[in-house]
């Protein structure tokens, strides 16, 4: 198996090479770092079963470090000051959501100081296992800009390694971190995740996973077969946002990412630096939107989803489905029926002696009813 | 985790119904309306008469949380949907990044923010000013003021007052008063005291043809400028503070009108060229202002009315689009534009004029 890492001299050059070409660095400070990416990834070429089963171990260990050497140099390119913002940015962008005040109600305000504590603490265990796993004394600290860019590119892997949970289950270490923090998890868990991260030192990093996603996803797949819905519901929401985003109305696409993160309208306010009444603004126009690609643009996506469509009587029980059609003057019955026929806006159009747009129209009204209906019956349900 | 579809169903469900009901009442209507002028994407609904739904959990969805959900879970799974995901931490790293720049967090070896300066033989010259080992405090200037060196004065103002000079154009340029009384108010800092000397001035500058392209060096009022600005005497730098600030409100101020329906402008910055293109259509079928940005990295363009706000925003460099329906003439509007790397934004005015 070792052997199969053995002719990782060219890999070695490569990174070299790269860093002297690169960056400002000394000859020195590029050779250890350059020597440190490559044992880290020979360590996990040897490590990881799926990698020596792949039969192929020197294309991935040159993956592996060409992933880690860009990793490096963009943080070096950023610099000290500009590299922090960037780290410190992702990781809490991350773990945003997980961090939650004890007691009182979560507010942007509220929890910028706790990520703020909680990623001190992050930084020293991440500079622990860095001096742990790359053999560097206990009292070892980055002090040229090389290093310090190699320590930032570590952080962001370690914070992103996956821990395998029960269930065939994983999650993001800083995640589960971040959990412990705010006191999620049960108490013993740390020790688990530490056994975890040790034990997994690459196999599942950022860097694998990018690498291999196809086989992941694969995985994935076999483990967990995506239902239908899960398929749809991804669908409708990804083409939501695109929907809005090519209709410029990104600051509605962003309302609506952050209404899908339950987050209390202060919060969504404070993060999108709105106003309540400018908030109320956007929230009008993504309505707005919401119901012209609900009831027109991609009524069809939008029905087949709520199980809605016509198929099944526009989600409508019999009796239901029954009124609605008595409340149909002829246009609009004629209308339902050629819709059924799934003949196209125009071919309907021109059976009717209407234009396109009158059609689409008419057919927004029908739906609009046939939601009110719905709507009425889920009210009584749920009162 | 709760995977059954049937559920998560039903939880799109009343985000959707949470929304719809209340948006049925009047946005259908408007949806339907606009359904004619898709092409035009002006949405009625930035108006300012509608009804304003409270974003509260309705009566009716607090009722089904409490009721169906023992402990009230995350409400969405739909949260951790990739697509969604992404912009999630896209948005908030963006929206912390200003944050975090006024404040980076020290790492744990660290009593200050070092900059980890290269200090062995292998330094090059061109290493120092470049991005590694600048120095950290350095970035306090403003990306805008790039532009300034580009002005066209017979003598060259310090750097330091212009982008003083910079700073209260942004202001002046937002009121209605007279082309003099802006350029005073926006120098008096410069010149404390000076009032009437400045009232003076300003009248002389008003007086002098603009200072655009060709016709620069030459066109100015006593035409023997001195060597430079720390040289010349004090009425002359009231002059050349005046010229800077009327170029700057010039550029500042994009006048739209019927007949002059499309005004383009240029403000080069440390990130690249900032291109803006202000359009306004008087259709009085189509009536609206279009701003057009061409952005050199991410960044916001926001154009503001009394009681409206369009805004767009994307994370890489390239166009955004913002847009106003109904425009009143004789109106002034601000607009702002944000680029990565500087939180301070610089604030335009498009001006919708009479003919």
């Amino acid at each position: 198996m070792i052997e199969a890492c053995q002719s990782v001299e060219p890999i070695f050059q490569l990174l070299l090479s790269e860093f002297k070409v690169s960056t400002n660095a000394s000859e020195q400070h590029c050779w250890d770092v350059a020597d440190r990416l490559l044992k880290e990834v020979t360590r996990i070429c040897i490590e990881s079963k799926r990698i020596q089963a792949s039969g192929d171990p020197e294309s991935w260990a040159l993956t592996l470090a060409k992933h880690r050497l860009q990793q490096c140099l963009h943080y070096s390119k950023l610099g000290s000051r500009r590299g922090r913002v960037e780290l410190h940015s992702t990781l809490s962008a991350v773990v945003y959501r997980y961090i939650t005040p004890p007691q009182t109600q979560a507010s942007y305000q509220a929890r910028l100081p706790l990520i703020e504590d909680f990623l001190q603490s992050f930084y020293i265990e991440a500079l622990n296992a860095f001096r742990r796993e790359a053999q560097l004394l206990p009292s070892y600290t980055p002090n040229a800009p090389l290093q310090l860019a190699e320590y930032m590119a570590f952080t962001e892997r370690y914070a992103k390694r996956r821990i395998p949970l029960p269930g065939n289950r994983s999650q993001q270490l800083i995640i589960l971190r971040a959990q412990t923090f705010s006191q999620q998890q049960p108490a013993e868990t740390p020790v688990d995740i530490d056994q975890a991260a040790e034990g997994m030192s690459g196999e599942a990093d950022g860097a694998w996973n990018a690498a291999s996603m196809q086989q992941v996803r694969e995985q994935m797949v076999a483990q967990e077969p995506e239902p239908v819905e899960d398929a749809l519901r991804h669908t409708v929401i990804a083409e939501l946002i695109s929907y809005l985003d090519e209709r410029k109305q990104n600051d509605c696409a962003d309302y609506f990412v952050l209404r899908l993160q339950d987050l209390p309208t202060s919060e969504i306010e404070s993060i999108l630096r709105l106003t309540p009444r400018q908030r109320d603004y956007l929230q009008q126009r993504f309505k707005y939107h919401l119901v012209r690609f609900a009831l027109s643009h991609r009524w069809e996506l939008v029905h087949q989803w709520l199980e809605a469509d016509l198929d099944r009587n526009l989600g409508l029980a019999p009796q239901q489905w029954q009124d609605f059609q008595t409340r149909l003057d002829e246009s609009q019955k004629a209308l339902l029926t050629l819709k059924q026929q799934k003949l196209t806006d125009a071919a309907i159009a021109q059976a009717l002696g209407f234009t396109t747009t009158q059609i689409q129209k008419q057919w927004f009204k029908l739906l609009e009813q046939a939601w009110e209906i719905r709507n009425d019956f889920w009210e009584m349900q749920n009162r | 985790m709760n995977r059954d579809p049937e559920k998560i169903q039903r939880r799109i469900l009343m985000l959707l119904q949470d929304l719809l009901p209340t948006a049925t009442l009047v946005d259908a209507e408007a949806a339907n309306q606009a359904l004619g002028c898709e092409a035009t994407g002006t949405s009625p609904l930035d108006q300012s008469n509608l009804l304003m739904p409270q974003d509260n959990p309705s009566p009716v969805s607090g009722y089904i949380d409490s009721k169906r959900s023992p402990q009230r879970e995350p409400l969405f799974e739909l949260g951790d949907v990739p697509a969604v995901q992404d912009r999630f931490h896209a948005l908030l790293k963006h929206r912390l990044q200003s944050e975090i720049q006024k404040n980076p967090p020290l790492f744990p070896w660290e009593s200050t923010v070092q900059d980890y300066e290269a200090t062995t033989a292998y330094d090059s010259a061109e290493a120092i000013g470049s991005e590694t080992s600048a120095p950290v405090e350095a970035s306090g200037s403003s990306i805008w003021n790039r532009q300034l060196n580009a002005l066209n004065l017979p003598v060259q103002v310090p750097g330091l007052v212009l982008s003083r000079l910079l700073k209260q154009c942004q202001q002046v340029v937002q009121s209605s008063l007279r082309e003099g009384v802006q350029l005073v108010q926006a120098v008096e800092d410069l010149f404390p005291g000076e009032g009437q000397a400045l009232n003076y001035l300003a009248g002389l500058v008003v007086a002098s043809p603009a200072r655009s392209g060709a016709t620069a060096a030459t066109a100015t009022a006593g035409a023997n400028f001195p060597q430079s600005y720390e040289a010349a005497a004090p009425a002359q730098q009231m002059v050349l503070s005046l010229l800077a600030a009327r170029e700057m409100i010039v550029t500042l101020t994009l006048a739209v009108s019927a007949n002059q329906p499309t005004v383009e402008r240029q403000w080069e910055t440390d990130q690249g060229t900032l291109q803006l293109k202000a359009t306004y259509n008087s259709d009085p079928t189509d009536l609206s202002l279009v701003v057009r940005a061409e952005l050199p990295t991410g960044g916001r363009l926001s154009l503001n009315g009394s009681g409206f706000q369009s805004v767009a925003e994307r994370r890489s460099p390239g166009s955004v689009g913002v847009e106003l329906c109904d425009p009143e003439v004789g109106s002034v509007y601000l607009l702002e534009a944000c680029l990565d790397g500087d939180e301070t934004p610089l604030v335009f005015v498009v001006r919708l004029v009479e003919d």
